[in-house]
């Protein structure tokens, strides 16, 4: 890590150093990747000083039949034979948007105090054939200055006529056409509203198209506008965002070029970029003709189109207080949106609600609520929809009614009103009876006024032991069922439980100092405990036996006591061997304290 | 006594364990037989036989300020209020006690009647599908998760009595996916309750549900009394509530009481 350091700080100090030496060697120069382009592609234009890095930034003229786009700094740093070096460049990609011969300006810039001049660039952009190629040229002026990206590209704004009434409704169409270009990412068009209401867009579709001979792609938007004022409207232009997909052979890098940036690689790898790009239709000039005074009805509501208008009461037969309503619908081709439907007001001998107005599905519907407050009611007043119809020039008028009603006497004097859409059901085909049944002499059972059940502590304690009963059955269950099939851990299990019955039955005969039994006993407990313990069977237990199983488990005085209680039990149960008292309990001692170890240290 | 024997023996005193507990819940949620709730009780409905509704209702009232509630209770406030004139309030009660006694005949038909006379059978009418469903009370909250406890206990019993009956594995998954299955229907019933019952509202004064809060605001919709709501929203003194029929609108607080 030292030395790294070492080598890191030796670097900065050599460019620093390397800096300070060659400020003074200062070169401002600007370049292009290329001289001449085809219409579609791009051209990276590159400022570089040479020997500087402190560099200000640089504003670039703007240029008539050119977008630039600034993609960003470039640092070069070398060191060669601890010669330090450095360069900061700018780069622009240029867009050109039509063909043509251009030229880059010189560019200034100030450096550490002293005024820097770029030499005049210039390029050529020439035209494309079908085949992708350039065009080619005889001359280098041929090709230039005949073609611009907009005759690639362009929006195309149509109306079905162009001279319409006020609020007529009238479609209108903008076509966007492509050929020999790449066009993504088209968004929604937007179109100038003034003296106009217009609707939103539809989804386009796209369909194919031969005009003056090139084939076009056509993305069609079809929309509707009502004209708001009489008069000349203008309409649009309509705008539409887009990107252009270019190509580029050159990919910027912020730290110099890279392998793919090569020319060898170029040549295999053509890259492309978005440019974003606003297209404008030409706008259209639409005659607005105001509504005719003469025969204007005069309850015409700036209804403008060709509607249907149908009326429907229900129920016709009610009792006074009863509801009964209107529904009223229209529809057709027109701005529904200033359609006003004509709802009742103050109507003799009824109560009148206000309507709910609601438009689905280019239908705009009506419900009104009247509610009879006279037996004598015989019908509802006739209502009538007037509009314009712009296809003959004149007004119409729709009449609908009068709707014959019934009106009955009221039956109940309590009759209740519920909402407009409510449908009455004016007799219950089931008479109910009179009068409620009696109350109820018992209480019942109480419980705790808002205090849900599964709130209280007894309802989880409850529900806990429901879970721990399981868990116990369960765990219980696993177990019995090892029990059962796992011998090896049924008999390592047994094991100390036998030992103890075995050394409770040798203590008894110890202190009945029956010796014979005692180390009989002494010797069958310790033999089953070590058969249960190392799974044998109790024959197999011997001295070797012992050793084999229990010297990597066990200290070897645990064996060597083992050995000396079976030696112990064997002279007294086979030889003539005496002992006292005290060496018995030593024995028994020994049994519980050998099988005290075993139990601790055997897993 | 054998292995099998001590095994049997704990799992009986499990079982009574677990009984002894349930009842003594049960014991503790249901707070029968208080000596001077049911004077009360006793006193309320003299008032009521003598045709003094107004002593009657005071008397049903105290018993609930206790911090107690029974079905009868808000039963015979029901009928109190309906002899009253109070259909709102009948209805009102009337509602409170189906969440208690949801089975009862002569409930029902006292709800349905009083309904009738507030001219609530045209609104219960427009509620169809699910909606309907959701109204259909079978059985009270207490019921359906006291089912639920039981039927857990029966699961867990199953369980264990497959294991310790050595059951087929397939027989064992068929018994137990059925009660599992047939326990999950019952907490599907009662989440559909809860949340039926969740912020539900009888107003009891005939009103007008309006388009703002405001009391000069555009009249929406009407309400009559004992119209069952949902409140929505509380704003100040109003509440946005939404009728059966899906319409909302805002009527004020003081004319209506939840369930």
């Amino acid at each position: 890590m030292k030395v790294v350091g070492i080598i890191m700080v030796g670097i900065w100090a050599t460019a620093l150093s390397g800096q300070c030496v060659l400020a003074q060697d200062i070169r401002w120069m600007a370049t292009v990747d290329q001289n001449k382009v085809s219409l579609g592609e791009t051209v990276e234009l590159t400022f570089t000083a040479d020997g500087a890095q402190d560099v200000p930034e640089i504003q670039l003229p703007s240029i008539e039949g050119l977008n630039m786009q600034y993609l960003g700094p470039r640092t070069q740093i070398s060191i060669v034979n601890g010669q330090y070096s450095s360069s900061k460049s700018f780069v622009y990609s240029i867009f050109p948007l039509r063909t043509g011969h251009f030229t880059i300006p010189p560019v200034s810039i100030t450096i550490s105090g002293q005024t820097h001049t770029t030499q005049s660039l210039t390029f050529d952009v020439v035209a494309k054939n079908n085949t992708g190629q350039a065009a080619p040229q005889e001359g280098p002026s041929t090709g230039v200055g005949n073609e611009s990206l907009e005759d690639r590209a362009f929006l195309v704004l149509k109306v079905s006529k162009d001279k319409v009434y006020v609020n007529e409704r009238l479609p209108i169409k903008l076509l966007l056409l492509v050929t020999n270009l790449t066009i993504a990412d088209i968004q929604f068009p937007v179109l100038d509203k003034i003296g106009v209401d217009i609707e939103k867009f539809s989804q386009p579709r796209q369909y194919n198209e031969v005009m003056n001979g090139l084939q076009y792609h056509v993305v069609e938007f079809d929309g509707v506008i009502y004209p708001m004022r009489s008069g000349e409207v203008v309409l649009g232009p309509a705008t539409l965002d887009c990107n252009i997909a270019i190509k580029s052979t050159t990919a910027y890098s912020p730290f110099g070029g890279s392998l793919f940036s090569d020319d060898f690689f170029n040549s295999f790898l053509e890259q492309y970029e978005k440019r974003p790009i606003t297209l404008q239709s030409k706008p259209v000039t639409l005659t607005v003709l105001p509504l005719p005074e003469d025969g204007k009805p005069a309850d015409f509501t700036q209804a403008v189109g060709q509607f249907a208008f149908n009326v429907a009461v229900a129920p016709t037969e009610v009792n006074v207080g009863d509801p009964m309503t209107i529904k009223m619908n229209i529809q057709g081709e027109g701005n529904l949106k200033a359609v006003t439907l004509p709802a009742y007001k103050n109507l003799d001998q009824f109560k009148t609600y206000e309507p709910q107005i609601k438009e689905e599905d280019g239908i705009k519907k009506l419900e009104q609520v009247l509610i009879p407050e006279s037996e004598k009611v015989k019908e509802i007043a006739a209502i009538q929809f007037s509009f314009f119809n712009p296809s003959r020039g004149q007004y119409e008028t729709i009449i609908r009614g009068p709707f014959p009603v019934t009106v009955h006497a009221s039956t109940e004097q309590d009759v209740q009103v519920a909402g407009p859409s409510v449908v009455v059901i004016p007799e219950r085909s089931v008479p109910l009876g009179e009068d409620i049944v009696f109350i109820k002499a018992k209480s019942g059972q109480f419980y705790p006024r808002g205090k849900p059940l599964y709130q209280t502590m007894g309802f989880y304690f409850l529900i806990l032991v429901l879970g721990a009963g399981w868990l116990i059955g369960y765990g219980v269950f696993r177990r019995v069922h090892k029990l059962s099939t796992d011998v090896v851990y049924a008999r390592r299990l047994l094991a100390p439980r036998q030992a103890r019955l075995g050394l409770r039955e040798a203590k008894r005969l110890l202190e009945s100092q029956d010796r014979r039994k005692f180390y009989d006993a002494l010797f069958r407990t310790l033999q089953t405990y070590l058969g249960h313990t190392l799974h044998l069977s109790s024959g197999a237990v011997n001295n070797e036996v012992v050793r084999l199983r229990l010297s990597d488990q066990v200290p070897e005085q645990v064996i060597k006591d083992i050995y000396k209680i079976f030696a112990e039990c064997d002279a007294v149960r086979y030889g003539s061997s005496d002992c006292d008292v005290m060496a018995m309990n030593e024995s028994y001692v020994r049994v519980q304290r050998t099988i005290d170890s075993l139990e601790r240290r055997i897993k | 006594m054998t292995q099998y024997s001590r095994i049997l023996v704990s799992g009986v005193a499990i079982v009574i364990i677990w009984a002894w507990l349930l009842g003594s819940c049960l014991a503790q949620d249901t707070l029968s037989s208080f000596e001077g709730i049911s004077a009360k009780f006793t006193a309320a409905n003299i008032a009521y036989k003598a045709q003094d509704y107004t002593r009657a209702i005071e008397g049903y009232e105290a018993i609930l300020k206790s911090g107690k509630e029974s079905g009868a209770i808000y039963y015979n406030l029901g009928n109190s209020y309906f002899k009253q004139g109070e259909l709102g309030r009948a209805i009102l009660n009337y509602e409170r006690a189906r969440r208690l006694m949801p089975r009862d005949a002569d409930l029902n038909f006292n709800l349905q009647y009083v309904r009738q006379r507030a001219g609530q059978d045209t609104v219960q009418s427009e509620v169809l599908g699910w909606g309907a469903v959701r109204q259909v009370r079978w059985a009270t909250q207490r019921e359906i998760i006291w089912m639920l406890v039981v039927m857990g206990g029966f699961i867990i019993a199953g369980h264990l009595w497959s294991l310790w009956g050595r059951w087929q594995y397939r027989l064992r998954r068929v018994v137990i996916g059925i009660l599992v299955a047939l326990w999950f229907v019952g907490a599907t019933a009662l989440v559909v309750q809860v949340q039926a019952q969740d912020n539900l509202a009888i107003v009891f004064t005939a009103s007008e549900a309006r388009f703002e809060p405001h009391p000069d605001s555009t009249t929406h919709f009407s309400l009559a009394p004992g119209a069952r709501v949902h409140i929505l929203k509380r704003e100040d003194n109003w509440a946005k509530v939404e009728r059966l029929d899906g319409r909302a609108g805002w009527i004020m607080q003081s004319i209506f009481e939840l369930i």
